[in-house]
C-alpha cells in the first residue's frame, strides 16, 4: 500500500520583481517570460513530487511583493514552509528578505529554504559572500537559482519539500 | 434559496457588485451543504450538496477552519479575481466568495505603474552606486599617480644632484677624474634602478608585465651583481660578499625580475649600513627553492616604519622623505610576480636580514651558458644611433669585449655603409632621427636573411619587444646597455663553436 499524500502549503516571499511568479512558473508550467507583470493579491498553484517513495502536494503560495504593508499577514496563516526569494543583481531584494524574516516571527518555526534569483544575470551579480553567508545563517539553505535557465528551480522546490517531509 | 442571516449581515459590509458564491458546508467532514448565489459566475457548475468544500480551491486544501478568516484578491481563474472569506456563527459555517475582479484590475493597473517606476528608480541607484563607485577608484588611482609623482621626482633628485654637482667639480678641475667618474657611475646606476622600478611598478599595475622564463646561469647573475654593486661598497668603506650554499648552477625563471629585486635589496642595504659589511647568503639546499638572503650591519628598521615597509605611501602623508622609496614595494610585488615571497626576517641595533625566497626549477636540458668574451673577439659589429654620446658608449663597450666597431648615425649612413662591407652582427637604436630602426632591419634584410640585427631601445615595454621580435629582431637590449645583458644576447646569438 502506497503512503497517503501529504499536502503542504509553502509562501514565496520576496520583494517585487524578485522572480517569485517566474520561478513558479518555471517549475510548474517551465515556461518563462521576459515582461514583468506584477502579482496583485495571492496566486495559488500546485504540483506534486515524488521524494523517496513519498508523495507530497504543493500548493504554492505566490504572493504579491511584500510592497503593500500588512496585505500578506493573511497569507502567511496556516503556511508549513517559505520560499525566500532574493534577486542577486539587486541588493535592496535580500535587504528587504532580512527584514520581513525579522518582521514575521511567526513563520520562523518553519522550514524555509533561500533562493538567489537572476542568477543567469552574472554581469550584474552584486550579491558579496558576506551577504550570502549571512543569508545562510538566517535562512539555514541558499541556493542561487534563475527562472530563465532553470537552474536549481526544482532543486530550490525540492529541497523544501524534503524538509517538510522532515518536518512532519 | 433565502440567504440565511448571518450572511446578509455579513454582505451589508462587504459589497459585492459583480456577483457573489456562498457555501454552506459542515466543519467536520467539509461537505457543502447548501449554495447560495451564482455558482456558474464562479466557474462552479457542478457544485451540489455533498462534495467537499475544499475541492473549489487549493487554497483550502490545507484549512483547518480553527478561526474565521479572509483572503483578498485569490486569482480564481484567468479574469476572475475574487476575495474568500470564511464566515461563521459557530452553528453554521460559510465560505463567501466576492466578485473583486473590477477593483483588481485598478488596483493592478496601479501597482503595476508603482512598481515600474521603482524598478526604474532601483536602476537609477545601482547605476549611480556603480558610478560613483567608479569615480572613487578613479580618484584614488589619481591620488595613487600623483604621489607616485612626487615620490619619484624626490628619488631621482638625489642621485642627479650628485651627478651634476660631481660633473662640475671634474669640469673645473677641482676633483680627480677617477673619483668623480666613480661617484657619477654609481649615481647614474642608481637612477637606471629607479627607473626601472618605477617602469615595473606601472606594469604590475597595469596587469601587463609577462613573466619571462629562461635558463640562466646563477653563478654569472652573482658575478654580474657583484660587479654592478662592489663601486658602491668601496665608496661606503664596506665589505661586500656573497655566499653560496649548495647553489643550483642554472636556473629556469626570470632572471631580470630576480636581478631587480637583488639589486633593490642589496642597495637598500648599502644605503643604510653606515660600517661594518653586507653579505648575500644563497642557499639552495631545498631542492625546489632558492633562498637569498640579504644580510648588513647596519642600525636596523625604526619601529614606526616597519609595518609599512612594504607599502609605497600612506595615504595623507608625504611620500617618505628618505624612506626606501619604491624598492622594496616593488621587490614584493616582483617576488610574489615569480611565485615567491620577500619577507623581513630580522631587524635589531645591529642589523637587518630580508629573506627572498624563490622556487625556481633547475634547469636539466637546454643550459644557456654565458659565452665567454672571447667568442665575440674579432667579429665586425655596425652600431646605428643618432645620439653620438650613446653611439661612443656603445662602441667603447663592444670594443672592450674584442669587437671591430664601425658606427653610423643614421639609417641612410647605415645603408651606405653595409652595401659596402660585411657585417657579422647589426646593434640599432629603435629611434633614429631619419627614419626607424626597422627600416635598419628591412634594409640589412635587403642583403642577408641570416645576419643578426639587434634592436636597442631605451626601456621597453614587453608588448614593443614582443612586436620587435616578431617583426624579426634578434633581440631587444633595453639602454642604457648593460654590459652583462648584451653579452648574454650575443652568446645566445653566436653559440660555441666547437
Ligand atoms: N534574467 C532573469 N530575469 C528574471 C528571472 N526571474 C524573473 N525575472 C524577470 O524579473 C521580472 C520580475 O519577475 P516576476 O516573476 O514577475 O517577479 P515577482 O517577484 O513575482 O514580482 P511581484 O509579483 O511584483 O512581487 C520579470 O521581468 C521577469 O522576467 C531570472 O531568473 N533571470
Ligand atoms: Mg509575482
Amino acid at each position: 500500500m502506497s503512503a497517503p499524500v501529504l499536502t503542504r502549503k509553502i509562501c514565496l516571499l520576496g520583494r517585487l520583481a524578485v522572480g517569485k511568479t517566474s520561478l513558479v512558473r518555471r517549475f510548474v508550467e517551465n515556461v518563462f517570460d521576459e515582461r514583468y507583470q506584477t502579482t496583485v493579491g495571492v496566486s495559488i498553484h500546485t504540483k506534486t513530487l515524488n521524494i523517496n517513495a513519498q508523495t507530497i502536494k504543493l500548493i504554492i503560495w505566490d504572493i504579491a511583493g511584500f510592497e503593500q504593508v500588512a496585505h500578506y499577514q493573511q497569507y502567511l496563516r496556516g503556511s508549513h514552509g517559505v520560499l525566500w526569494v532574493a534577486d542577486g543583481t539587486e541588493p535592496a531584494s535580500w535587504q528587504k528578505l532580512l527584514a520581513i524574516h525579522q518582521n514575521h516571527q511567526s513563520i520562523h518555526a518553519v522550514p524555509g529554504v533561500c533562493l538567489i534569483n537572476k542568477h543567469d544575470l552574472l554581469d550584474q551579480w552584486r550579491i558579496r559572500n558576506e551577504d550570502i553567508a549571512h543569508l545562510q545563517k538566517v535562512f539555514g539553505f541558499v541556493l542561487f537559482s534563475s527562472a530563465k535557465t532553470g537552474e536549481n528551480v526544482e532543486q530550490g522546490f525540492t529541497e523544501l519539500a524534503k524538509r517538510l517531509l522532515k518536518d512532519q | 434559496m433565502k440567504l440565511p442571516a448571518v450572511l446578509k449581515e455579513y454582505l451589508l459590509h462587504h459589497r459585492a457588485q459583480n456577483g457573489h458564491l456562498a457555501i454552506a458546508f459542515d466543519k467536520d467532514t467539509f461537505e457543502t451543504l447548501a449554495v447560495y448565489g451564482a455558482p456558474e459566475h464562479f466557474g462552479f457548475n457542478d457544485l451540489e450538496p455533498g462534495k467537499p468544500v475544499t475541492h473549489i480551491h487549493p487554497a483550502l486544501e490545507t484549512e483547518t477552519f480553527d478561526a474565521p478568516f479572509q483572503l483578498s484578491f485569490l486569482n480564481l481563474k484567468p479574469g476572475l479575481v475574487c476575495d474568500l472569506h470564511y464566515v461563521t456563527d459557530q452553528q453554521q459555517h460559510f465560505i463567501l466568495l466576492l466578485d473583486r475582479t473590477d477593483q483588481f484590475d485598478v488596483i493592478s493597473r496601479h501597482q503595476q505603474h508603482s512598481h515600474n517606476v521603482q524598478l526604474s528608480n532601483d536602476y537609477f541607484k545601482r547605476l549611480i552606486d556603480e558610478l560613483t563607485a567608479t569615480q572613487a577608484r578613479l580618484y584614488k588611482a589619481n591620488e595613487e599617480k600623483a604621489m607616485l609623482i612626487a615620490m619619484l621626482s624626490h628619488e631621482f633628485g638625489t642621485p642627479l644632484s650628485a651627478i651634476k654637482g660631481y660633473a662640475e667639480l671634474l669640469e673645473k678641475g677641482k676633483i680627480p677624474a677617477d673619483k668623480a667618474t666613480s661617484v657619477i657611475r654609481r649615481n647614474a646606476d642608481s637612477l637606471v634602478n629607479m627607473i626601472h622600478n618605477a617602469l615595473q611598478y606601472g606594469q604590475l599595475h597595469a596587469g601587463n608585465a609577462p613573466v619571462n622564463h629562461e635558463s640562466f646561469s646563477l653563478q654569472n647573475l652573482l658575478e654580474d651583481l657583484k660587479s654592478t654593486l662592489q663601486p658602491l661598497a668601496d665608496s661606503k668603506g664596506l665589505t661586500f660578499e656573497i655566499l653560496p650554499i649548495s647553489m643550483p648552477e642554472t636556473l629556469s625563471g626570470d632572471r631580470y625580475r630576480l636581478r631587480q629585486i637583488l639589486v633593490n635589496l642589496l642597495s637598500n642595504a648599502f644605503k643604510y649600513t653606515a660600517c661594518g659589511q653586507v653579505r648575500l647568503v644563497v642557499d639552495g639546499t631545498e631542492k625546489t627553492n632558492v633562498t637569498f638572503r640579504v644580510q648588513d650591519t647596519g642600525s636596523g628598521i625604526p619601529a614606526d616604519k616597519i609595518h609599512r615597509l612594504f607599502t609605497p605611501w600612506v595615504r595623507g602623508t608625504q611620500p617618505q622623505a628618505s624612506g626606501t622609496g619604491l624598492g622594496l614595494v616593488i621587490s614584493k610585488q616582483l617576488a610574489e610576480s615569480l611565485g615567491g615571497s620577500l619577507r623581513m626576517t630580522k631587524t635589531s641595533k645591529s642589523g637587518t636580514e630580508f629573506c627572498l625566497d624563490v622556487p625556481v626549477q633547475t634547469n636539466t636540458d637546454k643550459t644557456v651558458h654565458s659565452m665567454r668574451p672571447e667568442k665575440l673577439k674579432n667579429k665586425h659589429v655596425l652600431i646605428v644611433d643618432d645620439d653620438k654620446d650613446i653611439l661612443y658608449l656603445c662602441q667603447l663597450l663592444l670594443e672592450d669585449l674584442g669587437l671591430f666597431v664601425v658606427t653610423a648615425h643614421s639609417a641612410g649612413d647605415a645603408a651606405e655603409l653595409f652595401s659596402r662591407r660585411r657585417f657579422d652582427l647589426i646593434l640599432t637604436d629603435i629611434n633614429l632621427a631619419d627614419g626607424s630602426g626597422e627600416s635598419v632591419l628591412d634594409q640589412v634584410r635587403a642583403h642577408s636573411q641570416k645576419l643578426p640585427v639587434l634592436a636597442m631601445s631605451a626601456l621597453p615595454h614587453p608588448k614593443t619587444v614582443e612586436r620587435l621580435l616578431q617583426r624579426g629582431f634578434s633581440a631587444v637590449i633595453p639602454k642604457p646597455i648593460d654590459e652583462q645583458t648584451l653579452v648574454d644576447e650575443l652568446s645566445k646569438i653566436f653559440p660555441e663553436q666547437r
